[in-house]
């Protein structure tokens, strides 16, 4: 499936006067997939022929991200996000859900089980963002005002591209990262990231970390062991602080464990959710 | 470049110094995401962009010109309702998401082009030494200032774009239009590029049709009409723009060309409106504007 197909997918929601792009396919128990930065749902298309035909697979695009709002006048950070799944949740009558998150959307995932915990029946983080581990320096450049800002979308993608490839452990095909980066391939996409990318901020995770010792979610992190964005430290850490916790370390895999050892991590995830 | 060798639009983020500030203040008075051709193509004439701006700005910033605007607005949607209907949504596949952004993309242009086209004529006449004095007795009270909160991004896809689906369309469009520059409406519906080329292909027999373009010259007469009693004196004269040293008699070609091609890009936008909204509903401002308790100045 490619990116302008994924597109035709995504039904949309208004969330507190933004609004929510996001795929809603198949039936049975809910499995909420949170991508991270700088993707989109496009990111889990693949899960989609996995999970859809014994569950219901939710995949919104973040407010900033991909398909959903990319107005300048909102709140960007997890703590954003996590509010706004949960109300999205509500919105669609959804009372819980399986949660699997991977980069900052393991971020929002993790503080939905701390601050939102009724709405997670299980916790699933993939190479998430966690405690001090982020925002890795090329997020960092990227989200300082003047960095990107002056440079047109096309150079901007440009930069990004290789960048991105750093996250896998094969180079994936060209139609997955030119679908990856499609929807900031524009100056208003472009912006939109550079305003994501600002709003990352390390604190949201640490003021969470005396929490996740209390998260009852059954919970299983699935950790690419070489992604060089969020060593698989954080990962044992985080299997440590939370109670009910299974660490999955995955070999041979980067930051995009679910795209470099998708039959794996597709053999976990559906026995876990 | 627009119908001219020399002139580059200027695009918001190569936008630098003055021409930034004037573009940041053009968002804020003219309540819009973006700016839209006719800015970045007055743009190219740097050094007198910013005094012409400076010269409609009162205006522009009034309940008055709000008003005007809307009027053409309606003028432009009951133009639209004698045309045969688009029906184009029906016929691209398009995601539930998809359409919802199609509509909010036309609804911002939707509110915009009939606020260009007054202001656009209003530049255009005093140029033409048709003088706009200022009528006090009009609504002079300012407008809040700022972009409404869910407005859609002016979000456009690249002209040079190498989608060989939307190349073609644009291409068909700089031809059958008779400009380089692709204007800022269809830019944001290459997003969807099925949805642009279908709408398109609608759209170029009904632009050629007499009912079609006795309303779009209806508008631009209207338009100047509004204009002539707008509520300031618009202090612009070819003197102004000679003196800085630029070429009077281009930027007034251009303005010609850009005030020409407004009228029909409003009943196009009208017309693809009214392929999935009700009449009244297209009438209706898309971006109603919050009442001020502010006095008259």
């Amino acid at each position: 499936m490619n990116w302008r197909e994924y597109q035709t997918l995504q039904k949309v929601a208004e969330v507190d006067e933004r609004f929510v792009s996001y795929v809603d396919e198949g039936e049975g128990a809910p499995v909420v997939l949170l991508h991270g930065i700088p993707t989109w749902g496009y990111l889990w298309h693949r899960w989609l022929p996995v999970l859809s035909p014994t569950r219901r697979v939710l995949i919104p695009d973040l407010l900033g991200f991909g398909y959903s709002d990319k107005n300048d006048t909102f709140d960007r950070s997890i703590a954003r996000q996590a509010e706004m799944i949960d109300a999205w949740l509500e919105q669609l009558g959804i009372e819980h859900a399986s949660i699997v998150g991977h980069d900052i959307g393991g971020g929002v995932a993790l503080r939905l089980a701390t601050i939102f915990p009724d709405r997670v029946s299980r916790l699933c983080v993939m190479n998430g963002v966690c405690y001090d581990s982020w925002p890795v320096e090329l997020m960092l450049q990227l989200g300082h005002p003047e960095a990107y800002r002056k440079m047109s979308a096309g150079a901007a993608i440009t930069m990004l591209r290789p960048a991105l490839k750093m996250g896998f452990a094969s180079s994936p095909a060209d139609g997955v990262l030119d679908g990856l980066l499609a929807p900031y391939a524009t100056e208003v996409g472009k912006l939109s990231l550079i305003r994501n990318a600002a709003a990352l901020n390390t604190n949201l995770t640490t003021e969470i970390t005396p929490l996740l010792s209390g998260i009852t979610a059954p919970t299983l992190i699935v950790w690419g062991e070489d992604d060089k964005f969020q060593p698989v430290k954080y990962a044992e850490r985080l299997a440590t602080d939370i109670p009910e916790a299974t660490l999955v370390r995955v070999r041979d895999a980067r930051h995009f464990v679910m795209i470099d050892q998708h039959d794996e991590v597709a053999r976990h995830l559906t026995t876990f959710v | 470049m627009f119908g001219s060798s020399r002139l580059q639009p200027i695009e918001e983020h190569d936008a630098s110094g003055e021409l930034e500030n004037v573009y940041h203040d053009i968002r804020q008075v003219m309540r819009v995401t973006g700016v839209n051709l006719n800015f970045r193509t007055w743009a190219a004439f740097e050094r007198s962009f910013p005094l012409v701006w400076a010269a409609v700005r009162d205006n522009a910033g009034t309940y008055a010109f709000e008003h005007a605007a809307d009027h053409l607005r309606i003028a432009a949607v009951q133009g639209a309702l004698a045309l045969p209907p688009l029906q184009v949504l029906s016929a691209v596949p398009l995601g539930e998401s998809q359409t919802y952004q199609i509509g909010a993309a036309l609804a911002l242009y939707h509110y915009i082009n009939p606020k260009l086209l007054l202001l656009t004529a209003a530049i255009r006449m005093v140029l033409d030494n048709d003088p706009i004095n200022g009528r006090l007795s009009a609504d002079v009270r300012k407008l809040p200032r700022g972009v409404p909160a869910r407005m859609y991004p002016m979000e456009m896809v690249d002209e040079s774009t190498d989608d060989p689906h939307l190349k073609q369309t644009f291409d068909d469009m700089r031809q059958t239009l008779g400009v380089e520059s692709i204007h800022s409406d269809y830019r944001t519906l290459g997003l969807w590029p099925y949805y642009l080329a279908s709408a398109w292909q609608r759209l170029k027999p009904i632009a050629a049709s007499a009912e079609y373009r006795g309303l779009a010259e209806s508008l631009r007469v209207q338009a100047t009409d509004l204009a002539r009693i707008l509520p300031y004196r618009v202090k612009l004269a070819r003197l102004d723009l000679t003196s800085v040293g630029e070429d009077d008699d281009d930027f007034i070609r251009v303005t010609r060309q850009l005030e020409h091609l407004l009228p029909g890009l409003i009943v196009n936008i009208a017309l693809l409106t009214l392929d999935g909204t009700s009449p009244d509903l297209c009438m209706d401002t898309p971006f109603p504007v919050p009442e001020r308790d502010e006095e008259p100045a």
